[in-house]
């Protein structure tokens, strides 16, 4: 019995499984969720890179819009531009946040959870925000203008100054997770070797969180490079590729140059999106399952010096947001600083008044809903269901992609798929609907992944113990895997939510007169000289998010005091 | 084999023909036929990666197999999706749902059927008291010690009352003494309900001590099927007798009908397969099959040894003897009687005997010593 009778085998027909109800539900489900990521994402990614080869016509001309872009420096030159904001934010960043990062996680400083907290607070303003602040501090009515000694805010040192505030608890959130992983183990082999604290720190912290640093640059970088609100208001006559594809698409109305600019933007972001994998996927478990937790131990001198950076970055931080917020309030700067609420009445100075801030919640709320049903249910069809492999690659790939297109790109993309003529979902184009998919698709990629982890935290063998009790998956989902999840399920909700609350850089080429929405009124405003009412547009924004995020935080706990039963830890 | 367990004269309640499963190019089953009878006990025995959990989840319908059949109840479930066929299973992790009750997990499989809720409530305390845990019904999960988590998802598992029960390493996630304790627990268990049952374990302790049959694998392929005292006293290959429990490899050469040469010794044996004079083998012993009281130079297979070494195990010690003048060694187990009244030490010259009947000959396996 022991002797190899393997080439035998071959000869028996292959057995394929018959599909039961379970399969052919979630066969469905996966197709449909092609299907929408074909029509959300890469159906108007194809329209415009087709219309990037045609002229104005619709006529196909080869590369001909890519040599006029390359041969003139005008708009070439935004390429550098671009480039040099992204290197210079990311080189600025990347420090400032592995520092803070390691003093909430590697010290005994005072008031971590203070610091925290107030590190985060931009992730819930739109980037317009610290740009309108910098105007107010730096501009040329600004406060601190003389500490500037005749430089101009407006241009590449607003934009990197203003990118740094809006990137900074991005870099942060990355950096933390990267740190909050140590072996104590290393550290107290080190000791017992004699090493040096900077010795210790050079071989070992820095190595187990180089991944998290790395990863952090590319994040950085991405953002930078893609944003567009931040160059738009303080960027002035400094040009970089986000403001050229507006300037080309709604200035000059020419499509297709705006098409070539966004392919352009999309490389040096999918460039950073695949790097980023790839560094992903070198990463090693550095702490295995049986590390023991490092507790950071008091060290005055360090304490204090990390308390004093922290309490000079969170000042900066906050300086910016109450500057935002006070010039907000003041009657006509810088002539008359009395305080008033006319700033807040937004029908003075936009045609949509408050209508365009209930827009922007009823956009937010809606992309919190079905965004999450949509991410969840996608999620949990790659992650906890067999075979279909070639679907599954598929969706899976097509989840991923988002995140490496930048929001201008994927909006103008939309224009060009969904405003062709004979395209049978043209309907939606100009209404709630189109901006719901746009956020939805946008933001998809972060959603996805934490639905993803959080299935994966789940055992593997509840499918197969449903089968085996003949309980279909539907039900096993409803009854066990969404309540399990359900941590996860509300911190996508409320990701979506404060992002389509905040973002612009998607939505701004899809909105309509009825569905103008508040980020976008900030812009307006701003471009017409009512930069008050502008900051006044940005805090509600910021007053409505940290609610919304507040309110999550309440739910979070009761949940876990209500669930405690069963959840460990 | 014609032990306890195998039942030939039955027909067999789940029969495996020629199964084959492949992931690309790796061959994780080869060509495996297995019977296995009502009411049996049956363990699928071998290291990791030797296809034992495949089987298992080929058999349960969870991975197909790439080629081969399988029926169960004169019913061929080959292509059946696992939601058709009839089997309970308990994994290594139990796979307990975590925000579900206990009598909600045990009942999962019930409320779907449409059961009444009264009957739901009546069948979960019976499965609770079956499994000796009938206050546990309202805590969760989390709440309950591994050993009770592993005895819930058993009642879960039997709550269909299905004819097949499955269990996937299903104590190797407890500590050794609630482990021992649930060994006879489980079996006893069997032994009331006299449920079909397959279990998969590396560890060949909870093998021998609680299957009827053991099939032991190794590399995708059966290397033998049999009771737990044929596996160990009757390994049909050098792995088995590897794999199941300790023994002493030795190398040996042919030198008659029923006479091999061991470094330089003449010893005795039975040969189940015939090299031909003049072959190389493999010798294999028990390290407790090796004799020393009462042997005298008449005794079969008798040769002077030295002690070189003595290692005290609690209830036995483990020698190593040198043969030969140190040219070869035998590992023996010595009850601690016999080595108080043998006054066995380092250093001690004596005789030992390695007795003919235990003696297993196999073609010289390349990777063994």
């Amino acid at each position: 019995m022991t002797a190899a009778a393997v080439p035998v085998a071959a000869t028996l027909p292959v057995v394929r499984r018959r599909l039961d109800r379970d399969d052919v539900t979630m066969r469905a489900g996966l197709c449909l969720l092609i299907a929408w990521m074909l029509v959300t994402l890469v159906l108007p990614l194809w329209s415009l890179l087709s219309k990037s080869f045609q002229d104005q016509t619709g006529a196909f001309v080869g590369l001909a819009n890519y040599v006029h872009y390359f041969s003139t420096p005008a708009l070439f030159e935004s390429v550098w531009n671009s480039l040099f904001v992204a290197v210079v934010s990311t080189a600025i960043v990347l420090p400032l946040a592995f520092v803070y990062a390691y003093a909430l996680q590697r010290s005994c400083m005072r008031w971590k959870g203070l610091f925290q907290a107030l590190a985060l607070i931009p992730i819930l303003a739109p980037s317009l925000l610290p740009a309108i602040s910098l105007v107010y501090l730096f501009g040329n009515q600004g406060f601190l203008k003389d500490l500037l000694f005749g430089a101009s805010i407006y241009g590449a040192l607003g934009i990197v100054i203003a990118q740094v505030f809006y990137c900074f608890p991005h870099a942060l959130m990355i950096m933390v997770a990267a740190l909050s992983m140590a072996d104590a183990r290393l550290y107290e082999a080190a000791d017992a070797l004699g090493a040096s604290k900077t010795r210790v720190f050079f071989t070992v912290t820095l190595p187990g969180a180089k991944y998290g640093v790395i990863s952090t640059g590319f994040v950085i970088f991405t953002l930078v490079i893609t944003d567009f609100g931040i160059a738009k208001v303080i960027g002035g006559r400094f040009n970089v590729l986000a403001t050229d594809i507006f300037k080309q698409v709604i200035g000059q109305q020419n499509f297709e140059m705006g098409a070539v600019v966004g392919f352009v933007l999309l490389i040096p972001a999918v460039v950073a999106f695949v790097a980023n994998r790839i560094t992903e996927r070198r990463q090693v478990a550095l702490v295995s399952a049986r590390a023991v937790p490092l507790e950071p131990k008091r060290a005055p001198r360090r304490d204090w010096l990390l308390f004093a950076f922290c309490s000079v970055v969170g000042g900066l931080i906050l300086g910016i947001l109450a500057m935002a917020a006070w010039a907000s309030f003041v009657t006509r700067w810088p002539y008359n600083l009395s305080l008033t609420l006319k700033n807040y009445a937004f029908g003075d100075f936009d045609t949509n008044g408050w209508g365009a801030y209930w827009n922007s919640v009823e956009l937010a709320t809606w992309t919190a809903v079905i965004g999450t049903f949509v991410v969840f249910l996608g999620a949990y069809l790659l992650e906890k269901t067999r075979g279909f492999a070639w679907g599954r690659g598929i969706a899976q790939l097509m989840a991923m992609l988002p995140l490496a297109v930048p929001g201008l790109v994927l909006g103008l993309a939309y224009i060009f798929f969904f405003n062709a003529r004979g395209n049978p979902l043209g309907f939606i184009y100009a209404t709630m609907i189109i901006l719901v998919v746009n956020s939805i698709t946008h933001f998809y990629t972060v959603s996805h992944l934490t639905a993803t982890t959080a299935l994966k935290q789940l055992d593997g063998e509840f499918e197969a113990v449903s089968s085996s009790l003949k309980v279909s998956l539907l039900r096993t989902m409803v009854r066990v895997t969404v309540p399990v999840c359900l941590p996860a399920v509300l911190d996508i909700s409320i990701y979506l939510f404060v992002n389509a609350m905040t973002t612009v850089s998607a939505v701004i080429f899809l909105y309509s007169t009825d569905t103008k929405l508040a980020a976008v009124t900030i812009i307006n405003m701003d471009e017409s000289g009512f930069t008050a009412a502008a900051a006044a547009m940005a805090m509600t924004i910021v007053a409505t998010s940290a609610a919304v995020k507040i309110a999550h935080v309440a739910l979070t706990q009761r949940l876990e005091r209500s669930t405690q039963a069963w959840r460990r830890r | 084999m014609t032990d306890t367990g195998a039942k030939a004269d039955a027909a067999p309640y789940l029969r495996i023909e020629r199964l084959t499963k492949q992931f690309g190019a790796f061959t994780a089953l080869k060509d495996i036929s297995l019977e296995i009878f009502p009411g049996e006990f049956v363990c699928f025995l071998g290291p990791s990666g030797c296809g034992k959990t495949t089987l298992l989840r080929a058999i349960a319908g969870l991975d197909i197999q790439t080629s081969g059949r399988i029926f169960q109840a004169d019913r061929e479930i080959s292509t059946l999706p696992a939601s058709h066929r009839d089997f309970g299973i308990v994994f290594q992790s139990y796979a307990l749902f975590p925000n579900l009750t206990v009598a909600a997990n045990v009942g999962y499989g019930l409320v779907s059927r449409g059961m009444p809720k009264v009957e739901i409530q009546t069948r979960v305390v019976e499965l609770l008291r079956l499994v000796g845990m009938p206050e546990s019904a309202r805590k969760y999960p989390a709440q309950l010690s591994g050993g009770q988590q592993q005895r819930v998802a058993v009642a879960r598992a039997l709550a269909l009352s299905p004819g097949l029960l499955l269990l996937d390493e299903p104590l190797s996630a407890l500590d050794a003494r609630v482990r021992a304790h649930l060994r006879s627990e489980i079996r006893h268990l069997h032994q009331r309900l006299r449920i079909t049952t397959i279990m998969v374990t590396h560890d060949q302790e909870e093998a021998l001590t609680m299957a009827d049959r053991i099939v032991v694998m190794n590399q995708g392929v059966i290397e033998q099927v049999g009771t737990p005292t044929d596996v160990y006293r009757k390994p049909k290959s050098a792995f088995v007798a590897d794999f199941v429990g300790t023994t002493n490899f030795l190398p040996a050469l042919v030198t008659g009908p029923s006479e091999v040469n061991f470094a330089g010794i003449a010893l005795a044996c039975e040969l189940d397969v015939r090299p031909g004079i003049g072959h190389d083998v493999t010798l294999a012993i028990r390290p407790e099959d090796v004799v020393v009281r009462n042997v005298a130079a008449t005794t079969p297979n008798a040769f002077p040894a030295r002690v070189a070494d003595i290692e005290f195990l609690g209830s036995f010690c483990r020698v190593e003897l040198a043969v030969n003048g140190g040219a070869s060694a035998i590992v023996a187990d010595f009850s601690i009687n016999v080595v108080r009244d043998l006054a066995i030490d380092e250093g001690k010259e004596m005789l030992v005997a390695l007795p003919p009947e235990r003696l297993r000959v196999f073609p010289r396996a390349p990777q063994l010593p």
